[in-house]
């Protein structure tokens, strides 16, 4: 009797399986990830300059390069690590970021890298890591070589400019802002009225 | 056969239909590939339209293209591009615009503020295996910079740069952006205003 139920959970769990070909190494479906709010694994750029200068805190932070090894040895975060982008989920790279006891602090050569990492790792279920906004470049020049408190602000997805305003200032063939200034009406000009022409004889 | 066996051969196929019928009603979408794939796709995918390129389609009325504006309906509102579509990103894959984000007629472009919100729709699709998806690359705070006010390279710059700046100043003045910038750079000599002679009134006749 027990054999019969055994051969059937597992005949049931492998039909269900094979009929289903979601991944399972994601925990998020895509419209879950799609309404994740990702912001909350974005690094403050204070918090970043805290923990490169501060020595205490980072035994439990771990920088990670994604970079190309070739790029990563001409110049990198001090103490990090490199696990080129494509390699993430090897096995080697993997425990790393399911580790647990640290919690990793992610850059790459370009912003959009860093965001594609940081998504990915949100939707296999890895929850210890921040992101880094900005490059590499972006560290060593407001980090690493002259950090203020004021000098590090980044956040490229904000509206860095009026573009309803930009549109407007000059008509163009296509002008798409929504509440474009109503174009003023030509100014009519009004002519003196000349006087009469002189001559004659009085 | 035992008639144990017949029940237990039944009840599988009961099962194995049940498990069908729940994944059927499922209205998830259907993950298309593996995590590590993904990552190679995200990796080897052409995944960017620069700005130029879709100024370019948009100048000639390029009917295959579908802009997909991923920044909330009050920043839509007050700028879009040309026929762009609004689906905030957490919408992105709702039922109503799957149509739109999965096709293979048009192109579809997904842009934000800059690449980031694109960069996450772009990831889902390839997730799920939609094709002819791209990324505005630096969205619209790169199509200002580029488009809509584009800076004259200077003068040791290529002919390629010169060219390029040609064009975005045509399509600067196609897409309402106003002057380029660096125009005013080039020290243009104010011609000196002419003053023109007061005319007498015409005199005639005798004094």
């Amino acid at each position: 009797m027990k054999k019969y139920i055994i051969i059937y959970l597992v005949g049931i769990l492998a039909l269900t399986s094979c009929n289903s070909k979601e991944s399972r190494s994601f925990v998020l479906t895509p419209k879950e990830a799609a309404k994740a709010n990702s912001q909350t694994n974005i690094i403050s750029p204070q918090l970043l300059g805290d923990i490169y200068y501060s020595r205490n805190n980072t035994t439990i932070y771990q920088f990670i390069d994604l970079r190309t090894p070739q790029v990563f040895e001409n110049g990198h975060v001090k103490n990090a690590i490199n696990i080129p982008f494509r390699t993430m989920t090897r096995n080697k790279s993997c425990r790393y970021f399911l580790n647990q006891d640290v919690i990793n602090i992610i850059y790459g050569e370009s912003t959009e890298q860093a965001i594609f990492a940081g998504f990915f790792l949100q939707q296999i279920g890895v929850k210890n890591y921040f992101i880094v906004l900005g490059n590499y470049d972006f560290i060593k020049d407001n980090i690493i070589d002259h950090y203020n408190v004021y000098s590090a602000h980044y956040n490229p997805e904000i509206a860095q400019y009026d573009y309803a305003r930009i549109v407007a200032e000059t008509a163009g063939a296509r002008n798409y802002a929504s509440s474009p200034k109503a174009a003023k009406p030509a100014a009519t000009f009004k002519r003196k009225k000349k006087s009469a022409a002189g001559g004659g004889c009085d | 056969m035992k008639k144990f066996d017949v029940i237990y051969v039944g009840l599988l196929l009961v099962g194995a239909f049940w498990a069908f019928v729940i994944n059927s009603a499922n209205d998830e979408p259907i993950d298309r590939v593996q995590p590590c794939d993904l990552l190679d796709i995200v990796s080897q995918t052409d995944k960017y339209m620069t700005t130029d390129e879709l100024a370019r389609r948009l100048m000639s009325d390029d009917p295959t293209l579908a802009l997909i504006d991923l920044r909330s309906k009050t920043e839509y509102d007050k700028y879009s591009l040309t026929g762009a579509t609004n689906i905030p990103l957490e919408n992105v894959l709702d039922d109503e615009y799957v149509d739109i984000i999965n096709q293979d007629i048009q192109t579809v472009v997904f842009y934000g503020n800059s690449s980031d919100l694109a960069a996450k729709a772009w990831m889902l699709t390839k997730r799920l295996g939609y094709q002819n998806s791209y990324i505005l690359k630096g969205g619209l705070n790169r199509w200002v910079e580029t488009i809509l006010r584009p800076r004259e390279p200077q003068e040791t710059a290529s002919r390629v740069e010169f060219e390029r700046y040609s064009f975005r100043k045509a399509a600067s003045s196609y897409f309402g952006g106003g002057s380029a910038l660096g125009e005013s750079t080039t020290t243009k000599r104010l011609s000196a205003p002419i003053k023109r002679k007061k005319k007498s009134a015409a005199g005639g006749g005798c004094d």
